[in-house]
């Protein structure tokens, strides 16, 4: 295929992207279907990590703009200097717009039970523009969080999960607050039965910022036994 | 298009297996030495020829070296991690910024 005909595919492409988040790459690209330079470099803009990516590393997935990257760790791995220790880790060789971590801990200091928790990016978007998003392929979060459970429990058989908000999710859970929902319908909205197809229940949110009131901070509790609850 | 994607390179190398002497200097730097974290992070990186450290190591030094801290708190492990820190750009996490969240983590009240 000559070139030009590929730059006027990818264009079309992305053309089709529906969350119209291309207009940060747009310049670029066009200069390059004007140039004829497929090799051109393209700056994708990321939280903190800008991460440059050819070209032709860029393309569609299920109407979301993504970037090829190999997986550098998949799964369990045993915490450095305690072999006992397992965490599960997901991250990609040359970028961190997507990675998860999951952690346990062996007693919660408010609950008495042992608990995992996780950190996770699933995109990478610009600093001044939140709805610009690039993903990383084949990285869906709900997905990977699903096989993160899974193989936690397998090791430690846990029943409790909690985590702390920041950035997106943060700012998801305050809109839902504004809007008039309890954080329990919020919670449940994002899990989209996937928590309870994992036997967790039961969920709780706890306004961990200051003013209270405002939940400039967030941890959520999720749960399979009732008993467990705090709230 | 079959070739490997031309990404910037970031590392995202696994853990290094670094021996468990290297555990106990760091603690020895930091609590009897008085080392701030993050010199005693760059003095190990430095005796124990390890430049590219994966960000876990970083927490992991931290957790074991003070064990009371609960490293869950001050979204701890998120914000290393999403910097890269050791070897991220120093103007959008810093040594310093490494040190202020280590304090902040230690001060932190038990809770959610």
């Amino acid at each position: 295929m000559a070139i030009s005909d590929f730059i006027k595919n990818k264009l079309e492409l992305i053309s089709k992207d529906n969350q119209k988040v291309f207009t940060d790459l747009s310049g670029p690209i066009h200069d390059m279907a004007k140039d004829g330079v497929a090799l051109k470099k393209v700056k994708v803009p990321a939280d903190g990590n800008w991460f440059t990516v050819s070209f032709d590393a860029v393309e569609l997935q299920k109407d979301r703009l993504v970037v090829s990257a190999q997986r550098a760790r998949n799964g369990v791995t045993t915490a450095e200097y305690d072999p006992t220790e397992k965490q599960y880790i997901v991250e990609f060789n040359g970028t961190r717009a997507a990675y998860l971590r999951g952690y346990y801990k062996a007693r919660h200091p408010i609950g008495g039970w042992p608990f995992i928790w996780w950190d996770i990016r699933s995109y990478a978007n610009h600093p001044q523009n939140p709805d610009t998003r690039v993903y990383v392929k084949d990285f869906f979060a709900h997905n990977e969080i699903r096989k993160l459970i899974t193989s936690m429990e397998k090791l430690y058989g846990t029943s409790n999960i909690v985590n702390s908000y920041i950035n997106d999710n943060l700012t998801r859970f305050r809109a839902g607050i504004n809007a008039g929902k309890t954080p329990e319908e919020i919670e449940l909205a994002w899990s989209k039965g996937l928590m309870e197809s994992l036997g967790y229940k039961h969920v709780e949110a706890f306004d961990t910022g200051m003013p209270k009131g405002s939940w400039n901070g967030v941890s959520v509790h999720w749960c399979k036994n009732p008993s467990d609850m705090r709230g | 298009m079959t070739k490997d994607h031309d990404l910037t390179l970031i590392n995202t190398t696994p853990p290094s297996n670094l021996p468990a002497t290297s555990l106990e200097d760091f603690r020895e730097w930091v609590l009897s030495d008085g080392l701030t974290p993050s010199a005693a992070l760059r003095k190990l990186m430095d005796v124990y020829d390890c430049p590219k450290p994966d960000s876990s190591l970083p927490i992991r030094l931290v957790e074991l070296t003070y064990p009371d801290v609960d490293i869950s708190k001050c979204h701890f492990t998120f914000r290393v991690t999403d910097s890269g820190y050791p070897n991220s750009n120093p103007s959008e996490f810093s040594d310093s910024d490494f040190d202020a969240l280590v304090e902040e983590i230690r001060n932190a009240e038990p809770g959610w």
